[in-house]
């Protein structure tokens, strides 16, 4: 997955301003513990959009799910 | 794990039950505190240390935290609430026992542990989202926060009834019957939360995680985790501020209220309707804000609270004594309370990792505590000196810091999100 599907993605599922706000705010379990940004610095993009559906569920698009 | 069907059932029990120990904690709370500057004018004969009373609970309640969050760390959140409802209900026997024996200091050292029974309704919000799955954590906290204005309420029309049930019948102190009924109230709390609440939501999450082994929480801990986390350093900004602007403004109120009338009755009155309205916008939308905190996220609406304190110090302080706009600026004041508070309690829970929550969470009630505490007290002297306008002007300019804050952003993030891969 490349990083710009990665942040369309996340726009798509937060908007804009909401988008940056989760990647930079919120430690993910499925991360470690860490923040979306903080993984994306050594994690594949892939396994960072995973985590993310499976800590958001039902509010990421069925049509971009993982 | 994560919507795991087993795991989203003990989260809705959870949040029943601390709904339930809310109502019952808010109502303690309540009684106590609408006859506590009473009781304290009453034992000391002078007004002047009545107020101390009430500064007392709010100290005892923050420095309360400390403890609390050693025992949350270490055993759970059951503990940790159960420990605070337990110093509440020794609280509220101190003070009524002080009024048999009319001894004033036993009755200030029954009002600091009474903040016991504050700083457990404060916490309980965040029991609330240790299993609360990210996109829903704000609206789960919002309900706890919400079960409050029942008590908060209901409270002080239970008082006079507790006050005439014992002096009828078992022949008591005035005063004594709400203190025993607030004992009563946090009794049952922590003993419904000492049967119910297991398994432990702050050890199930901490499992999760994989870090099944305790670690050391504490305040301390807390600050050095905030030092780092300029996330969980604004939540506990957004919350701390937010509250002091909305105490400063609503402690001298009726004291505005008071100088521009002169018959008692009246004020009381006045002073009754504005004071239920602020606490109306307090915590009856405070589901609003978590619902639409988990939506638009939890910076715009703590941006959404700024404004509306901001908008409540101007409506208040330009008021007058025009008592519909002055109510319609305590309205306002309540619900950007509500909205700094609901949010940014989410942003700092979800910024740290479960293990480094209680700290955290701990530091942030004791900051918000010592906030509450200093804006209750320095509002007299800048109303004594200065005027409400004057007062209102200045807790406006205390809440711009915040707004620097949320706007803000880690450059990181930039960078990651403009780099082509």
């Amino acid at each position: 997955m490349r990083l710009t599907d990665f942040w369309e993605n996340m726009r798509e599922t937060f908007g804009e301003a909401y988008a940056s706000s989760v990647a930079e705010d919120q430690v993910l379990p499925q991360l470690g513990g860490r923040t979306v940004n903080q993984a994306l610095r050594d994690t594949d993009t892939k396994h960072v959009w995973i985590a993310v559906c499976h800590a958001y569920g039902d509010r990421v698009p069925a049509r971009i799910r993982r | 794990m994560t919507g795991h069907p087993e795991r989203v059932r003990l989260q809705r029990r959870t949040v029943t039950i601390l709904f339930i120990t809310q109502i019952l904690g808010g109502v303690g709370v309540a009684v106590g505190i609408a006859v506590g500057a009473l009781l304290l004018e009453d034992l000391t004969g002078t007004s002047a240390l009545a107020g101390l009373g009430q500064s007392s609970a709010v100290i005892g309640g923050a420095l309360l935290a400390i403890p609390i969050v050693r025992v949350t760390g270490s055993h759970g959140r059951r503990y940790g609430l159960v420990l605070a409802y337990g110093a509440g209900v020794v609280g509220a026997l101190l003070v009524a026992t002080a009024l048999y024996l009319r001894s004033a200091p036993l009755a200030f050292a029954g009002m600091f542990l009474l903040g016991g029974g504050t700083a457990a309704n404060l916490q309980a919000r965040y029991a609330a989202a240790d299993l609360a799955l990210p996109a829903n954590r704000a609206r789960q906290l919002s309900l706890v926060v919400w079960a409050t204005t029942i008590g908060a309420v209901t409270g002080p029309s239970l008082a006079p009834l507790a006050d005439a049930a014992l002096r009828e019948q078992l022949a008591g102190p005035r005063y004594a019957g709400p203190f025993l009924a607030s004992a009563i109230g946090f009794a049952l709390a922590a003993g419904i939360l000492w049967s119910f609440l297991r398994p432990d939501p702050l050890l199930i999450a901490r499992s999760e995680n994989g870090s099944e082994s305790a670690p050391k929480a504490s305040v301390s801990g807390g600050l050095r985790v905030a030092r780092d986390n300029p996330t969980a350093r604004l939540g506990i900004i957004a919350v701390a501020l937010g509250h002091l602007v909305m105490v400063a403004v609503m402690a001298m109120t009726p004291i505005h209220i008071k100088h521009g009338m002169h018959d008692p009755d009246q004020v009381t009155t006045i002073v009754g309707i504005v004071l239920s309205l602020h606490i109306a916008g307090m915590y009856a939308l405070s589901p609003v804000a978590g619902i639409l905190a988990d939506k638009w996220g939890h910076r715009q609406v703590i941006l959404m609270g700024i404004g509306l304190l901001l908008l409540a110090c101007a409506t208040a302080g330009t008021a007058g004594h025009n008592h519909t706009q002055l109510a319609a600026g305590l309205v306002l004041l309540g619900l950007g309370w509500s909205c700094t508070m609901v949010a940014g309690s989410a942003l700092l829970t979800g910024a740290v990792d479960a293990s480094q929550r209680p700290g955290v969470q701990g530091l942030s009630d004791l900051v918000m505590g010592v906030a509450g505490a200093f804006a209750g007290a320095a509002s007299g002297f800048v109303v004594q000196y200065a005027g409400y306008p004057i007062l209102a002007l200045l807790a406006a300019i205390v809440v711009l810091p915040v707004t620097v804050l949320v706007l803000r952003r880690g450059p990181i993030h930039d960078r990651l999100n403009e780099e082509p891969t």
